[in-house]
């Protein structure tokens, strides 16, 4: 289906991850921690959904649900129409931290999850070049993780994201640790990425501001424990101007759901 | 660039080395003058070139076999280090991986570890005899925990995020222990090899004293006996040179492994 936008939009699934009544109990030394209460999220497919609230509201934990990492303690998780019970297949991971693995070079780094999955590497060097290009990291497929800058580091978290063409994409505030001018940078080169190859996205961050630039779809989030307060659909074309009245409109709603408190 | 950078490296390099030999230098020059000027008694404080003469045989009166000690001496040093590495390295992966072997094993290590294992010398040597055995087993001893408390701490020190990530691409055990966890306790693991080096030595020499009828720490002991400080002095330096070749090759193994 295409929308008035031109834009190839999918709704194969009405709702293609879907968090249902989920909370989220953790059992500490100091006792029990509740980090979700209730949550209900529902993501389509090909949508970008950004997940927004202060630290240690339990963001992440949303994202490790997802992703099957670990099991909400009440509620249901599901993916592509499945109940997640184990780490989900075919999703890319990005953190906050590149996590590369300082022994190997840019390229191996990113060709790490073929190996891993044993699929065919020749074919996949090919499509590691076309990502390494697409993000702007030609030149630097010899060199090591130390010998980038942080910015550069998480490009090549994302091609190792990207690599084998996962359907759903997690970030836990993957520019969170960058200088402001390299994550602007970067969530034009995310938009225009998801733009060329659909994906689902679920993007965790505590930058209002971000959250409004790359979105479908806003979930607004409370302190621990973590509720959703608010959807917010996000109806601005791309490519969005951040100076825009309707951007600026939107953004400081949003802020002021988070309440005063909250440094943005 | 990689010219200038070479070049600036064996300068570099060139600039440390001739500054530990100057120092060495210096250390060696004020105790030859020292013992020269003040005529110190040579049963006390033997010079410099007295042990020099000394090592290199050149001294009147006896004839001291050194190749033979020396290859004595280096062989149980190696031995006892190589047992080391491989049980080391083998002991810290049983402990990372099984919480019930790491409960049983974890104290067991310690307790052998606070043991002076100069106390327990004569015990080895009546289990295993006056060979070379008891230094192999006493160098063994000194090495292996270092070896083994920086391997667990390589092996487990890997970020929550990465073994994440391994699980969401579905890699088992086995390609976490290859692609992740033993590479990254590659630099851990060779800073408890080195320093289990440097413990093999003092191990070795220290089987030597309990009871031994050669190897260098058997001619110090010897030495000692019958006043031949020269010698004593002359067998710590080749202990010193043992030490440090070792100890080198250690680190540079280390360094060559970095490049891949």
């Amino acid at each position: 289906m295409t929308s008035p936008l031109g834009i190839y939009v999918s709704r194969a699934f009405p709702s293609y991850i879907s968090l249902k009544n989920v909370s989220k109990i953790f059992k500490t030394k100091g006792g029990a921690v509740e980090a979700l209460r209730d949550v209900n999220i529902d993501i389509g497919e090909n949508e970008f959904v950004s997940i927004v609230g202060p630290s240690g509201c339990g963001k992440t934990t949303i994202l490790k649900i997802i992703a099957g990492l670990i099991q909400p303690t009440t509620g249901e998780v599901y993916v592509r129409g499945e109940k997640v019970v184990n780490p989900i297949r075919n999703v890319g991971m990005v953190f906050q931290s590149p996590v590369l693995l300082r022994w190997r070079t840019v390229l191996k780094n990113i060709i790490l999850p073929i190996e891993i999955k044993k699929l065919n590497e020749k074919y996949y060097l090919e499509k590691a070049r076309y990502l390494i290009e697409l993000t702007g990291l030609k030149g630097f497929e010899d060199k090591y993780p130390y010998e980038l800058s942080g910015g550069m580091q998480q490009r090549v978290s994302i091609c190792r994201a990207l690599i084998t063409d996962p359907d759903v994409l997690l970030m836990d505030e993957p520019f969170g640790a960058l200088d402001a001018l390299t994550r602007d940078q970067l969530n034009r080169e995310l938009i225009n990425i998801w733009q060329h190859q659909r994906k689902t996205v679920v993007f965790v961050t505590h930058s209002v501001n971000e959250a409004v630039y790359l979105s479908d779809k806003i979930y607004v989030m409370s302190p621990r424990p973590g509720t959703i307060i608010e959807e917010v659909k996000v109806d601005i074309p791309r490519p969005r101007n951040r100076g825009d009245p309707k951007f600026v409109t939107l953004a400081e709603r949003i802020l002021k759901l988070l309440g005063v408190e909250f440094d943005a | 660039m990689p010219e200038k950078s070479l070049l600036s490296k064996v300068k570099y390099q060139l600039t440390t080395h001739s500054l530990t030999i100057a120092t060495f230098a210096v250390i060696f020059l004020v105790w030859e003058v020292v013992v020269q000027i003040f005529n110190i008694n040579r049963v006390v404080l033997p010079a410099p070139s007295e042990i020099a003469t000394v090592m290199l045989n050149l001294q009147k009166g006896y004839y001291v076999p050194w190749d033979k000690h020396i290859s004595v001496t280096l062989f149980e040093i190696l031995a006892g280090f190589s047992l080391a590495a491989v049980v080391g390295i083998l002991l810290a992966m049983l402990i990372v991986y099984s919480l019930v072997l790491e409960r049983i094993l974890l104290p067991l290590i310690v307790f052998i570890e606070v043991l002076p294992k100069i106390a327990v010398a004569p015990l080895l040597l009546i289990w295993v005899g006056y060979g070379m055995e008891p230094k192999i087993g006493i160098a063994f001893l000194i090495a292996f925990f270092p070896i083994v408390v920086s391997t667990a701490n390589g092996l487990r020190d890997v970020e929550q995020d990465l073994l994440d990530l391994m699980s969401v691409y579905g890699a088992t055990k086995t390609q976490v222990f290859f692609k992740v966890r033993f590479p990254n306790a590659v630099p851990h693991i060779m800073s408890g090899l080195s320093i289990g080096m440097a413990s093999a030595v003092i191990g070795a020499i220290v089987g030597e004293f309990v009871a031994a009828n050669e190897g260098l720490g058997f001619l110090i002991v010897n030495a000692q006996y019958q006043l031949l400080t020269a010698m004593a002095f002359a067998s710590l330096f080749y202990i010193a040179i043992i030490g440090l070749v070792l100890y080198g090759a250690v680190v540079a193994f280390g360094n060559l492994l970095k490049r891949f």
